[in-house]
């Protein structure tokens, strides 16, 4: 459907909106890691404990140095440790500085810790961090939530139209049990039932980082055979969280469908086309289906949008590090660059997410207007 | 001539006869080499899944010891599986001593007239230090004082606190009274843990000497004393209680508390912060993280007051005989661990006590640095700054915690290293499955960002340096038991003039002359003397293989110490990674200098230390083992050549390159690639390897042959690490988190298997002790059994008080160890009292201590005299007795001889009388017997057919009521079938119903 000027218009005054309030986030989150001092505590204690190890080792018994020349050392080596963390410049300048790297993700992890939960090491940049992270994140979350959406965008309005059948209340107690449950509880018992006691998935799920190094390097070198072989390995690796993650997930998709569903196919104008005489087929892909396209499609394109943040502790659970992991460990470490890069990125997939839905309203929803 | 030829044509049959014989037979069977398994995997195992996976059997051992108590003590009680344990850490309540006002006076003032001249109690002053340049007093207040006397100065005043009292050194002391550590090891612990009442402890072998320094503080919890000074010292201080909490010129005295949430340390904190609550004291308790927790304690000043204590916890590393550093960390300034940690720009903390003059920190670095002329002063100084240290209790000691290991019970060849635990590199020697070939390991990482395999500045964590360790072998390690160095590939001799005397370098020893980049005789470089000389064999290193294959010869030991030397001295290299310049430039100038003679390598350095093996622990600073030349120059070439990698983590953060580690395959490539692509050339490192006297430790084909070597390893393995050691390291992937080490096997290699098992600490069996006498001698025998040369120490304390009143040696005799108490100690004691007998065994085999109480009882020595005398009477009396009962004894048998006769002979009169007169008797009882017995067994038959009768009828009855029952129960129990299944299947239809109207509200 062609857009007229007036919805381009529209459109792109959205496109600015969200463009402006992605460049608030930044500004709020760099102000929240600067202003209050976060991050220069956290520095702080860094240094002194470098600084600390390397008095004790400067101290050893047999030291010819004078407790004066040592002090003298430990003072340089302080300096140096202050110039490296760069807390010799002021939090605005330090912090405020990343944004603009930040948009072009031209940042660099500061803390080993943040990259060695990924499994990499130092230099490393931010972007390539998150585009480690990300495709691990995907292959478990990303993907659960797709397959829910497969089974639910079906499903739902199906179980809408059967309202009442036995099928409509065993979804509606499914999903009643999933949201009683925490993903990441599932996600453990899977791991003691499956991994330890049945033995039929791994125990430990951190291979799984080799396998996708080696999947994806393979497909790099085109090397089809290989990448199959070891995508043998990867489903070995990830059958169980992509299911663990599917079913705790699915239970909801199928009752928000179906909610969805249930609120139009009672509507007034379904009566009515029926009441014309219309076939069946015709009042669901017409009257039903071209109206719950929108909300659903909200929910889905948002859901997936809003995987890609990961699981904190469900991929703890897995020992799995995605993106959920990556953002905790980069906050706990007061890892500001970090931090800016998975705000951004975020920030901007949900907003990118956000967009695209205008526009498809307008599409899907003759109703809609901008 | 013939006779000849016959001999040789014999000789030459016999060969002929006994060669193939002499071939034909078996080689000598030689003992396996290198470890006891073929293979470990070793893999990360986090902490949430140790106890499903050891108990599945995916993993034989764990070898991170942190894991919670809960979960030990479960695995303890769990068939099958077994807990490894080691004093190995240390936890305690550090608090903030900082003052809330700092000012001066003008003059040269003492505490007290520093608190004349204020004002204020002299409680209230932490600290004096005159200025004599501005003939001023500084003074640090732990309340604010306000007004000021005229000509004061005020330098700080808090705006955070009106008055601190763990500021104050007397209540800091009482605090240990309110640390109930009884109930928390027991509660908390689980028993996971030995009690710790300043920072050395039964757990460290330096404790014999300072045990009964020690017991002096063995402080119990005791609420009441602690409340009652506690709550004198506040008042003396000026603090008044208003409405149950402390206040301070109107304000509320607040206490943040540091509490850390990982581990045990959390109960522990609120235990304590209950404590102080209890006191009147308002507590506020932050229950933090590591990270956020280091970041205010470490990481503020602590005049900030943003925490007021923490709860304290540190790693202990192997066991060691003689051990300065727990008083220099914990007690004094040299390592900088007291509050504001030696920050310039933080308020530090400055010590308050002095004995002779002189502080903790005074002592402590007379310790530290071996600044003593023999071993009594040495512990002299130890044991005084011991005690002003826990007379400051700038830390409240708790518990050294024991790091718990969990094994399955079919793991054998452990040695329970009783520092290091599992972690001892010993284990990995030892340890196998029975009927199984390989083992598995599960440590809480394989690698981390800071996870480093390169020997200039790597190996900085457990992850790294635990499976290394089994990969390599040491020049000189711990004993498990002892904490004594000792020679574990090499032995040594030792011989030294010091403290105060040199010995003389000979002429033709080496060093390597940085500025020349050659090797140089030491007397051209003004190196003639030194202090002490070891002499290491080297011949279990030289000859035997790499495990690649390559040789291990002399350019291995001397062209890796030329390299590390010239990281230290080269000039231009120290601009590049100063770091490594920083830690081990000192040590090296320590080493005089080296000579190689034979398969003996003679190191010359400048320390001594009153126990010999630990100056051969100091000389292995030139000593290089683990790595191969070649490696050694890979490693030099990236880090200082090209320039792509850090060697430490100083560098790598500061140029933003990678820190260099030879088991990540892009590394090890790079450095096989310059060896392979001719970057890295023999010419360029030649000189390394080149002697004084132009010999050269290895040649050009040499050097090519080990870069095939190196090249074809990288090719098998994918990593760069090539060691000695019972182990290769086969495999290493930091993604997976998984390394893989085989077993090496050549027959070079010189040790098989090696385990200690467990020590076996002296059991003190027996105390027998006798009444004290107070005023004369005595002497108590202690019957201890163990291996080894047993030593025993005693003390004697009031159970109370814990004064020591004496203390010694106890005495080998045949009996047993003999503690003589001589008149003038006995003289000390009190009359008709109970003292604590403290004895404290160990022996030279395991030097940990084992402690056990007695009680003894005094008396007064001339009470002891009377006894004696009355026990002479006794004996006296006894003897008389003796010779009366003899003399009795005899008069009776007499007298039983002259009766017996006539009683025998009364008797048998008295007999024949009776039988005349019963058998009348007997035939008129009998016949009525008779009748009785008659007419009885009539009844009773007639009673037993009606009780027979009433029997089966009883019984017809009971078997047909039991039918009924059973009819009426099958029925009942078919009704109830039917009500529970229609009960379930309501409730699920229920259940549904519930769920349909619930879902269909949301």
């Amino acid at each position: 459907m062609p857009l007229d000027r007036r919805s381009l218009r529209v459109i792109a005054f959205r496109g600015l909106t969200l463009t402006i309030i992605l460049f608030i986030i930044l500004l709020l989150t760099a102000v929240i890691m600067g202003a209050t001092g976060y991050d220069t505590i956290i520095l702080n204690a860094i240094i002194h404990e470098e600084v600390r190890a390397y008095r004790e080792e400067l101290s050893r018994p047999g030291s010819p140095h004078t407790p004066e020349e040592r002090e003298k050392m430990v003072k340089e080596y302080r300096e140096q440790l202050i110039s490296i963390y760069g807390l010799d410049k002021p939090w605005y300048l330090r912090t405020m500085s990343l944004i603009p790297k930040t948009l072009i993700l031209d940042l660099h992890v500061t803390h080993d810790e943040v990259a060695g939960v990924l499994g990499l090491r130092r230099p490393l940049k931010a972007g390539d961090a998150i585009a480690v992270a990300l495709p691990r994140t995907i292959l478990m979350i990303t993907l659960a939530y797709v397959l829910s959406a497969i089974i639910a965008i079906p499903l739902g309005p199906y179980i809408a139209y059967k309202r009442g059948s036995i099928l409509d209340k065993s979804v509606i107690t499914y999903a009643a049990i999933t949201n009683a449950f925490p993903v990441w509880w599932i996600a453990m018992l899977s791991v003691f039932l499956f991994g330890f006691y049945l033995g039929i998935a791994p125990s430990s799920y951190r291979p799984i980082i080799a396998h996708i190094s080696r999947f994806s390097d393979s497909l790099l070198s085109l090397d089809i055979p290989g990448a199959l072989t070891v995508l043998r390995d990867v489903l070995y690796f990830s059958y169980i969280p992509i299911l663990v993650v599917t079913f705790a997930v699915l239970g909801g998709w199928l009752y928000s469908a179906r909610a969805v569903a249930i609120r139009v196919v009672s509507e007034d104008y379904v009566m009515a086309a029926r009441a014309k005489g219309l076939s069946e087929g015709t009042v669901v892909r017409k009257y039903i289906i071209r109206v719950i396209a929108g909300p659903i499609l909200t929910f889905v394109i948002l859901g997936l949008a809003g995987s890609i943040g990961g699981f904190i502790i469900t991929e703890t659970v897995f020992d799995w590090p995605g993106m959920g992991l990556l953002y905790y460990v980069s906050i706990a470490a007061g890892d500001s660059p970090m931090v800016l890069a998975l705000v951004y990125v975020t920030t901007l997939v949900y907003l990118v997410a956000r967009f695209i839905l205008e526009i498809l309203y307008v599409i899907l929803d003759p109703r809609v207007k901008l | 001539m013939g006779s000849l030829l016959r001999i040789l044509t014999t000789l030459s049959l016999i060969l002929l006869l006994v060669l193939p014989i002499a071939a034909a037979l078996p080689a000598p069977v030689e003992a396996q080499k290198g470890p006891a398994v073929d293979r470990v995997e070793w893999f990360r195992v986090p902490i949430a899944d140790v106890e499903p996976a050891i108990k599945a059997g995916t993993i034989d051992l764990y070898i991170f010891g942190r894991i919670p108590g809960d979960m030990a003590a479960r695995l303890a009680a769990t068939p099958g599986i077994k807990i490894v344990t080691a004093a190995a850490g240390l936890t305690d309540l550090g608090l903030n001593p900082a003052p809330v006002h700092i000012i001066k006076l003008p003059g040269t003032l003492t505490k007290e007239a520093a608190a004349l001249a204020l004002g204020v109690n002299p409680l209230l002053v932490r600290y004096v230090k005159p200025l004599p340049a501005e003939r001023k007093t500084e003074i640090e207040l732990c309340g604010i004082v306000d007004p000021l006397p005229k000509g004061a100065e005020e330098i700080f005043k808090s705006d955070k606190a009106t008055f601190n009292p763990f500021c104050i050194r007397e209540l800091r002391f009482e605090l240990n009274y309110v640390f109930d550590r009884e109930t928390i090891l027991r509660e908390v612990y689980r028993g996971f843990a030995n009690i710790k009442y300043t920072f050395y402890g039964p757990d460290d072998p330096t404790y014999t000497e300072l045990a009964d320094l020690i017991a002096k503080y063995a402080f119990g919890y005791d609420f009441e004393r602690a409340k009652r000074r506690i709550t004198d010292i506040m008042m003396a201080a000026g603090a008044d209680l208003v409405g149950g909490k402390w206040h301070y010129k109107g304000k509320r005295i607040d206490i943040i508390g540091i509490i850390r949430v990982e581990d045990e340390r959390l109960l522990l904190g609120r235990a304590f912060a209950l404590e102080l609550v209890k006191l009147g004291f308002n507590v506020i308790p932050s229950e933090l993280a590591f990270g956020p927790a280091i970041s205010i304690v470490y990481g503020t000043n602590p005049i900030d007051f943003q925490w007021h204590f923490y709860t304290e916890g540190w790693g202990k590393g192997v066991l060691d005989r003689w051990d300065p550093g727990n008083l220099a960390q914990f007690g004094a300034d040299i390592l900088a661990y007291l509050p504001g940690w030696g920050e310039p720009e933080y308020w530090n903390y400055k010590h308050e006590l002095t004995i002779d003059g002189k502080n903790a920190s005074d002592y402590a670095r007379k310790a530290w640095y071996m600044e003593v002329k023999d071993k009594e002063e040495w512990l002299d100084a130890l044991r005084k700054g011991t005690e002003l240290a826990i007379l400051e209790s700038v830390r409240i000691w708790g518990f050294a915690t024991h790091d718990k290991w969990p094994v399955r019970a079919e793991v054998k060849g452990l040695t329970v290293d009783l520092g290091a635990g599992l972690r001892s590199p010993y284990n990995c020697r030892g340890w196998f499955v029975e009927g199984k070939k390989d083992i598995k390991v599960g440590h809480l990482w394989v690698w981390t960002a800071t996870t480093v395999w390169n020997t200039y500045r790597g190996f900085r964590d457990v992850y790294s340096v635990d499976p290394a360790r089994c990969t390599y072998d040491f020049v000189v390690w711990r004993h498990p038991f002892t904490g004594m160095p000792i020679g574990f590939r090499t032995t040594f001799t030792v011989e030294t003039a010091g403290p105060e005397g040199k010995l003389k370098v000979p002429d033709d020893a080496i060093w390597w002359d940085a500025e020349k980049g050659a090797w140089v005789y030491a007397k051209d470089l003004g190196r003639a003397e030194a202090t002490s000389k070891v002499v290491f064999d080297m011949s279990k290193f030289l000859g035997a293989k790499w495990h690649n294959g390559q040789t291990i010869t002399w350019a291995d030991l001397l062209g890796t110490l030329a390299l590390y030397l010239d990281a230290a001295y080269n000039a231009e290299k120290a601009k590049i990674e100063g770091e490594y310049v920083r830690v081990y430039k000192e040590n090296f100038d320590t080493v005089v200098a080296v000579r190689p003679v034979g398969n003996n390598l003679e190191v010359y350095v400048n320390f001594w230390h009153f126990e010999p093996a630990y100056i051969a622990d100091w000389a292995t600073w030139a000593t290089t083992t683990s790595l191969p030349f070649e490696l050694v120059a890979g490693q030099d070439y990236v880090g200082y050549v090209s320039k792509e990698r850090a060697l430490s983590l100083t560098r790598a953060g500061a140029v933003g390159i990678p820190w260099l580690s030879l088991v990540i395959k892009a590394d090890a490539e790079l450095i096989v690639k310059h060896f392979t692509e001719g970057r890295i050339k023999y010419d360029d490192y030649k000189k390394f390897l080149t002697m004084p006297d132009g010999k050269a430790l290895m040649t050009a084909d040499e050097w090519a042959s080990r870069v095939r070597a190196l090249s074809g390893w990288f090719a098998k393995t994918g990593t760069a690490w090539i060691s000695n050691g019972p182990y290769m390291l086969t495999y290493y992937s930091s993604e997976e988190q998984k390394l893989i080490l085989e077993a090496f096997r050549d027959p070079t290699y010189p040790f098989g298997p090696i385990a200690y098992g467990e020590a076996a600490p002296v059991s003190i069996v027996a105390v027998k002790a006798p009444l004290i006498p107070v005023g004369g001698s005595t002497e108590i025998i202690v019957d201890a059994r163990g291996v080894g040369d047993i030593f025993v120490k005693y003390l004697i304390r009031d159970p109370v008080t814990k004064a020591v009143v004496a203390s010694g040696s106890a005495e080998r005799a045949r009996e047993g160890f003999v503690i003589k108490l001589p008149v003038d100690v006995t003289t000390l004691l009190l009359p008709y009292a109970v003292y604590e007998l403290l004895i404290i065994a160990y022996s030279s085999d395991v030097t940990l201590p084992t402690e056990v109480i007695a009680r003894i009882q005094t008396v007064p020595a001339e009470l002891v005299e009377k006894l004696a005398d009355v026990g002479k009477s006794v004996e006296e009396l006894d003897e008389r007795l003796r010779a009366i009962n003899e003399d009795l004894l005899k008069r009776i048998a007499e007298v039983r001889g002259a009766l017996s006769e006539d009683i025998a002979k009364s008797v048998t009169l008295l007999s024949d009388t009776f039988t005349k007169a019963l058998e009348g008797l007997g035939k008129a009882t009998g016949d009525s017997i008779r009748a009785l017995g008659t007419e009885m067994g009539r009844s009773l038959g007639d009673l037993r057919t009606a009780t027979e009768d009433r029997i089966s009828g009883v019984e017809r009855k009971l078997a047909t009521d039991i039918q009924t029952v059973g009819a009426t129960a099958e029925a009942a129990q078919s009704t109830a079938r039917w009500a529970l299944i229609v009960g379930v299947v309501n409730l699920i239809i229920l259940l549904a119903i519930a769920g349909m109207l619930f879902m269909r509200r949301i």
